[in-house]
């Protein structure tokens, strides 16, 4: 690749991620998938000292339901949008190769799902931490977590009334620091505010979780790009949701198909497996995720992605505007 | 040499058509239907038609943003889906399509990114752009803030950008006040005077004549009329004739003559000015005015 073509390739894929880091939606989501992670272990009392399993369990579910919407909708937003609003025709009229205008856009929806991912696995811990123990809640986590918001949201507001930059982009980095200055504040001390080991209440088998969850979302980013050339934000998201649950139950609905291989081996290559990037059963029965578990999935997750890509670039390279 | 340079086909097409299909690829609109074009080099040459007359499908055919049904299309000696010829070509659409949450410097630094652009060279082409379009006040503002004649300019900016050799523009006067139209048509004046070859589409027909050299006249994507300006606006059996006023007496005598010699009475008119070159001058006087 030459300089001019680097260049070409930073400043398309810097301007995606810009748009996307500013639209208040994407805030808005990563907002409410952390709240959402954050508070339903609150809700959670009583269950017979299973809290901190449903908690964990609560917090990946969130992460997939919120990721896929997070997914589905930045495609749309950085290429039908585009596509729609005429932005695209100058960015042709430009020298600029439809391969490298697909994969830097990929690489920016890419990049706020690993951010996404980040706040998650931030949020999860914090769930994990402050899940009730013995029927009893941890009063200073919650002021802690209380702060979060107010720390987000009033610095991003002045920011933005005194010099005019984005609200958006402030308030996601603000919350971002505040989420993860809270678990670091709550990994030293314990419910009672006595100082502890760092992270000796915190249960960091969460966090290789999260990152296999992420794996699956970027290979769901990948799908929702292929289809956001031609489809809007509804059905693109639709669509994934249904690739989603069809793929966690990929195993069940080969066996419901008739007995032929060639079938059965098409389906499998056609549906993602993302049974391999659900570790709630694993995390249940106590288990930690090897490297080699992650890793076998990475690779499976690259190799789908790639292909998806690829079918997608076959079906953006003749799109005509 | 001249002439030789002067005849050099930038834009040629032969039986260029452009059929839209529906989902079942079932013909739907007959957008261009079999037009032959030659843009030369160094010419002004101007798209003319109602709407729907397939003038924008046939610019976004040059730029390879939509692809032909039939017919040939070269543009500067090659297909105009080829990325490379692109660095040569300067486009500003019909719409002002800019990333309204960008200011004008960033959206110019983006677009010469675009181009390889970088260096002092970027900075100083960036520069002297937003000096040349007048935006030298505005440049730290939001385009989504500017209004639709600011908008035009920025997308006139970003289409010059790369010192292209054939520059297309879809109504590049659309929404500029006169003083900003006049200094655009002088602007593509100096540019096809430099060599640079233009092809305008426009409704602004008054535009057209005073910057075209040459138009073609497409009517439900079939060019009804081509040539040159003076050639088609010509009445070979007709003269104009610019005097300063005789006497009443002297006038009479020679519109008498006039009558005998042609069998018709000649029309007298007093000339007077356009409502732009009044305009133009009093806005000027009072901006200069201390």
């Amino acid at each position: 690749m030459s300089k001019a073509s680097a260049r070409q390739f930073l400043a398309l894929t810097g301007l995606a991620a810009t748009e996307l880091f500013r639209q208040p939606a994407s805030f808005l989501l990563i907002l409410s998938s952390n709240a959402c992670t954050i508070l339903t272990p609150l809700a959670l009392s009583f269950q017979l000292g299973q809290e901190t399993h449903l908690a964990l369990d609560s917090s990946l579910a969130f992460e997939f339901m919120f990721g896929i919407i997070l997914a589905g909708y930045a495609a749309c937003a950085t290429l039908h949008n585009e596509c729609q609003s005429g932005t695209i025709l100058i960015v042709f009229s430009k020298p600029v190769s439809r391969l490298m205008f697909f994969l830097a856009k990929y690489l920016a929806i890419a990049l706020l799902i690993l951010f996404f991912v980040f706040c998650s696995g931030a949020a999860s811990l914090l769930a994990g931490r402050l899940s009730p123990r013995n029927f009893e809640f941890d009063a200073l986590g919650l002021r802690l977590l209380l702060a979060i918001p107010l720390v987000a949201i009033i610095p991003a507001a002045l920011i933005n009334y005194f010099t005019r930059r984005s609200f958006i982009v402030y308030a996601l980095m603000g919350f971002t620091l505040a989420l993860v200055a809270t678990v670091t504040a709550l990994g030293m001390m314990n419910g009672e505010g006595h100082r502890v080991a760092f992270g000796s209440l915190i249960d960091w088998r969460i966090l290789p979780a999260c990152a296999l969850e992420g794996i699956a979302l970027l290979i769901l980013a990948a799908i929702a790009l292929t289809l956001a050339s031609r489809l809007t934000t509804p059905t693109t998201i639709a669509i994934l949701a249904v690739v989603l649950f069809s793929g966690l139950i990929s195993d069940h609905l080969i066996t419901l198909l008739p007995s032929s291989e060639t079938l059965r081996f098409g389906v499998r290559m056609i549906l993602p497996d993302i049974q391999a990037f659900w570790p709630a059963d694993r995390l249940a029965g106590g288990e930690s995720l090897s490297v080699s578990v992650i890793a076998h999935a990475a690779a499976y997750g690259v190799a789908y992605a790639c292909g998806i890509l690829c079918l997608g670039y076959a079906a953006f390279r003749n799109r005509q505007f | 040499m001249n002439d030789e340079i002067n005849t050099e086909c930038v834009i040629e097409a032969r039986g260029l058509t452009k059929v839209f299909r529906d989902f079942w690829g079932r013909p739907k609109v007959l957008a261009v239907n079999g037009i032959n074009l030659d843009v030369r080099r160094g010419e002004i040459f101007g798209l003319l038609g109602p709407n729907g007359s397939g003038k924008s499908t046939t610019i976004k055919m040059i730029l390879g943003l939509l692809h032909p049904s039939s017919g040939q299309l070269s543009v500067l000696g090659q297909s105009p889906r080829t990325v490379s010829v692109k660095s040569r070509m300067g486009f500003m659409p019909e719409e002002s399509y800019l990333y309204k949450y960008l200011t004008a410097d960033e959206i110019l630094n983006f677009y010469a990114n675009l181009y390889g652009m970088s260096g002092p060279h970027k900075t100083e082409r960036v520069n002297t752009l937003i000096e040349q379009m007048g935006l030298s006040k505005a440049r730290d503002r939001r385009v989504g803030e500017f209004s639709k004649g600011m908008a035009r300019r920025i997308g006139l900016a970003q289409a010059l950008l790369n010192d292209p050799d054939l520059i297309l523009l879809d109504e590049p006067t659309s929404g500029l006040d006169p003083i900003g139209c006049r200094e655009v048509k002088d602007l593509l004046l100096a540019l096809a005077r430099q060599g640079k070859t233009i092809l305008i589409c426009s409704h602004h027909l008054s535009d057209m004549q005073d910057i075209c050299s040459r138009v073609a006249i497409l009517l439900q994507g079939e060019v009804c009329a081509t040539g040159s300006v003076q050639e088609l606006l010509a009445t070979p059996d007709t003269l104009k004739l610019t005097l300063r006023a005789p006497s009443q007496t002297t006038l009479t005598a020679v519109l008498d003559l006039l009558e005998r010699e042609t069998g018709t009475r000649p029309q007298v008119d007093h000339t007077g000015r356009t409502l732009e070159s009044v305009y133009i001058e009093t806005v000027s006087q009072r901006k200069s005015a201390p």
